[in-house]
This record gives structure tokens, sequence and C-alpha cells, in this order.
């Protein structure tokens, strides 16, 4: 059972998260396809499955096999499937494609391995923190064990070739995820947009009521591997000193308007019966914003674990039982007040 | 920050403003008010109109120019051109020297520059440059008492010295 591999609290995803609040994650990822072979889009599941096995064969010889699970994506169940896919682990690289598609998975799971899927490889690593833009050296060494056994298709004026033409080139991408709710509550998205553009990186904020962003660079080809990381370590640098003086003026001028929110949903989360996940997500939304900015004496990392907590399968896979929708809703308003009045 | 001066006015600096392009580096500081001037300026707006420039805006213009009809499938995984604009990708690498033409056009109007400018494969890694970086993984695994990846990265560093 992957929920046996993966239990639903997160091993030291953010255990490492030193003092900022600003800066929680460098993410970077690696895209590499064998010379030779069509991209597995183009390809049988049984071809597919026959070149995800030689990877990960291969994988499985180097040190990092041992550190990672094989997780073949076809002999999940539909319940499997949907805990890998709220875990969020591969949400970002993951299509919708299963047959003959398989990962490697670090137990931490900050290290995963893609094989077959948009891209024969597709290696990505994060790490909580500042010191997160250190973890990238993990990917080309899983590269650099590959090297001896497969040859990788590049071409001189594209570079390493994917199957999206935005990803030739290094084939390598850095991304930061940032929690900023003075840029969002100030709506300083003009600073954010300029300084997005100057580095190259495109940003989504998770939902209109969110206080998380994302930022990836946008380009891998023109650009070597040091300016990608030079990009999205300068853009969170920047970003974080705007943000800190965002959190300043609002601290200043704290609107009654947003602690009265905060509080409102500090008392819904804490005395909620029944509460859907929609719901949820806003509220604890709002308990970040009032952590952040001193209102609420909760932990951030807290908080941040409870967004994977209270979705279906996670409590499904807390509770070990196959819940409905009403009972989902029952023990999520239970893990709410639990873990933030417990 | 605080002894940095804005380019423009003189005044103490707020901001400090870094632009790669091409490779070259530019860097200035400028104060609040010069700050949202800048905003307004033709440097942003050009650079905001390059970048933001909808994908599926240069597709379809790119469309326009050449007629899809007039170029042949990839002759190794049938690939159509179509579908390359369609979806922004292709189906194999062979993919790339059958639509050169087209995808060197395609990404001149995305990227700054179209041309790979980093390792390769009979290149010296990115790995001999990430020295610092190298460092730090080291000093995290001893911690964690994986020595195998401790030895791993030393023998990396030992080659970086050399």
């Amino acid at each position: 059972m992957i929920q046996e591999l993966f239990p639903p609290h997160l091993p030291g995803r953010y255990d490492d998260l030193d003092s900022s609040d600003i800066l929680l994650e460098y993410t970077f990822t690696l895209r590499r396809n064998i010379r030779g072979d069509k991209f597995p889009a183009r390809m049988s599941p049984s071809k597919r499955r026959s070149l995800a096995d030689s990877l990960a064969q291969k994988i499985g010889q180097t040190h990092f096999g041992d550190e990672m699970y094989s997780v073949p994506f076809d002999e999940l169940s539909p319940s499997e499937w949907r805990y890998l896919v709220e875990r969020d682990f591969p949400a970002r690289i993951l299509s919708p494609r299963r047959d003959g598609v398989a990962a490697f998975i670090s137990q931490d799971e900050k290290l995963s391995v893609l094989l077959c899927s948009r891209d024969h490889l597709t290696m990505k690593v994060s790490s909580p923190g500042k010191s997160g833009s250190s973890s990238y050296p993990r990917l080309f060494f899983i590269e650099n064990a590959l090297k001896d056994s497969f040859e990788f298709a590049f071409d001189e004026q594209f570079g390493y070739l994917t199957s999206d033409l935005l990803s030739c080139g290094t084939g390598f991408r850095a991304g930061v995820l940032l929690l900023i709710p003075g840029i969002i509550i100030l709506k300083k998205f003009d600073l954010l947009k300029e300084t997005m553009l100057r580095y190259n990186l495109q940003v989504g904020i998770f939902s209109p009521d969110s206080v998380l962003a994302e930022a990836t660079t946008r380009a891998s080809l023109g650009v070597s591997e040091e300016e990608i990381i030079d990009s999205a370590t300068g853009f969170a640098e920047e970003i974080a000193d705007v943000e800190t003086r965002a959190r300043k003026e609002l601290m200043d001028v704290l609107p009654l308007e947003i602690q009265d929110r905060v509080m409102k949903s500090f008392g819904l989360a804490a005395h909620s019966v029944l509460i859907s996940l929609e719901e949820a997500t806003g509220i604890l939304n709002r308990l970040l914003i009032g952590a952040v900015l001193g209102m609420l004496k909760l932990d951030k990392t807290d908080i941040l674990e409870l967004f994977y907590l209270i979705k279906p399968e996670h409590i499904r896979a807390l509770t070990g039982e196959n819940l409905p929708l009403r009972e989902l809703d029952m023990q999520r308003g239970k893990i709410l007040r639990e873990r933030l009045t417990g | 920050m605080s002894k940095a001066r804005c380019k423009r006015c003189g005044k103490p600096a707020t901001h400090r403003v870094v632009f790669v392009t091409r490779g070259v580096r530019e860097e200035f500081y400028l104060c609040d008010a010069c700050f949202e001037q800048y905003l307004k300026s033709r440097q942003f707006q050009e650079s905001e109109k390059f970048i933001s420039g909808m994908i599926s805006d240069v597709i379809q213009e790119l469309a326009q120019t050449i007629p899809n009809e007039e170029i042949s499938p990839c002759p190794s995984c049938g690939m159509e051109y179509e579908d390359v604009l369609k979806h922004h990708s292709v189906g194999c690498p062979d993919c790339y020297a059958h639509f050169r033409e087209q995808i060197n056009l395609l990404l001149q109007k995305l990227v700054p520059l179209p041309r790979h400018t980093g390792s390769s494969p009979g290149s010296k890694s990115i790995l001999s440059s990430s020295q610092g970086h190298l460092e730090e993984l080291l000093k995290e695994a001893i911690k964690q008492e994986n020595f195998e990846y401790a030895a791993m990265i030393r023998d990396i560093l030992n080659k970086v010295a050399k």
C-alpha cells in the first residue's frame, strides 16, 4: 500500500525549515530523454514499460536506488493513485497517463525520478528553506550515474531534447515556493510582476484566497544551469525583501477586517463539526496569515501539513476506513479541532 | 541596500534592479519614487510585452506565416506539424531536426536566446562548478550518517579540486 510507504503525516517535509517565514522550499527539475527512442506519448504502453524497466534497473543499482521506493503507476489502485496525486508529489510534473509509467520516490519524498511520463526521465528534488538552493546537485549525480549506460538525446542548437519545446536546452528548471501574505494583502502585484519579469520567472498563486505562490524559471534554452539557479535564488531573495517590508507595513496598519477574518476562521476551525474540503482550505489560508503575522500562536508548518491531512484520501488513510463524503466532512472537522486546539 | 543611492535622483535607494539579458548582467538602485516611474518606463513595458507574450498568440502568428499543409509529418514518429503548434510539444528527438526551421521561429519568439548555452554531453558537468553547494550537501550527508552518499560527494569534490 502506497499509504504505508508514505504515511499521511509528512515526514520531515518542512523539518529543516529555517527561521524564514517567506521562502518555504526550492524545487529543481531535470529532464532527459534517450537518443533513438520516441518520447513516451508516442510509445506503446508495452514499450514505455520496457524502457521504464531498463531505466529503473540502472537507477536501482546506484546509491539512489537504495534510498528510494520503486512505484509502478499502473499497479496502483484508484485510491492509491488519488493519494499520490493529493500528496502533490507528482502533481506538478505528472501527466494523466499511467500505463507503463513508474517512479522512484525517496522515503522523505524530497527526491523523485519519474520514468516515461512526459519525458523518459524527469528528476525532481525539493528542499526546504534557503539552504534548499544547494540541493540540485543530487539530480546531476543521478544523471552522471546513467550517462555510461544511456546516451541522452542532444542537439547542438536545441541542447538536451525534451517533449515540451519550452524545456529543451538544459532541460533544467528551478522553482521556489513562497509564503507572501504581505504582498498579496497589500496587492503589491506590480512589484511581484516586475521582479518576476526581470528574472524571467513565471509565478502562480495557488487559489484566489491563497497566500502561497510558486515561481518557476521560464526558459531552459539559451541560459546555463548556473543562470537558472541564480534566477531562482535572486528572485527569492528580492521577493523576501519586498515581503519583509510589506509585512512591516501591514503590521503598522493591520486592517480590522483582516484580523476579524483570521479570528473568525480560527473559531470555525476550533468548533466546526462538519466541514468541506473547500471551506477547510479557505480557513487554513486565513490561519496561515494569522500565524505569520503573529495574530495566532500556531506553527506555520502545522498548518502547511494540515493542507494535506484534510484531503479525502489522507483522511481515509488516517482513519483506515473508506469513508463516504459526510463522514469525511466530520473527520475533517475533528482533525482541525484536535490539531489546532489540542 | 541602506548605503546605496538611487541611480536617477541620488536619494537613498530602496530597490535593487537586476537585469540579465543575453548573459549580460546590469544592476542599479532606485528609490521608491523613481522605482514607480521605472515601472511605467519603456524598458519595463518592453520586457513585459516580450516575456508575457502569450504562447498561443505566438503560435497563431506562426501558423499564419507557415501554412500547415506544406510541412510533412516527422518521418520517425509521424508527428504532424499542426500538433506541434497545438501542444508546443514534439513526438521524438528527430522532430527537432525535421521541424528545425519552424521550432527555431517559435522559440525565437518565446525565449530571449534560442540557442543552447548550458552543459553538453561532452563538456564538464555543472557539478564541477558547484563546489560550495557540494560542501553543503556533504555536511548534510555526514549529519544524517549517510556515508555512502557522503563518499560520492567527496569523490566529486576531489575531482573538482584537481
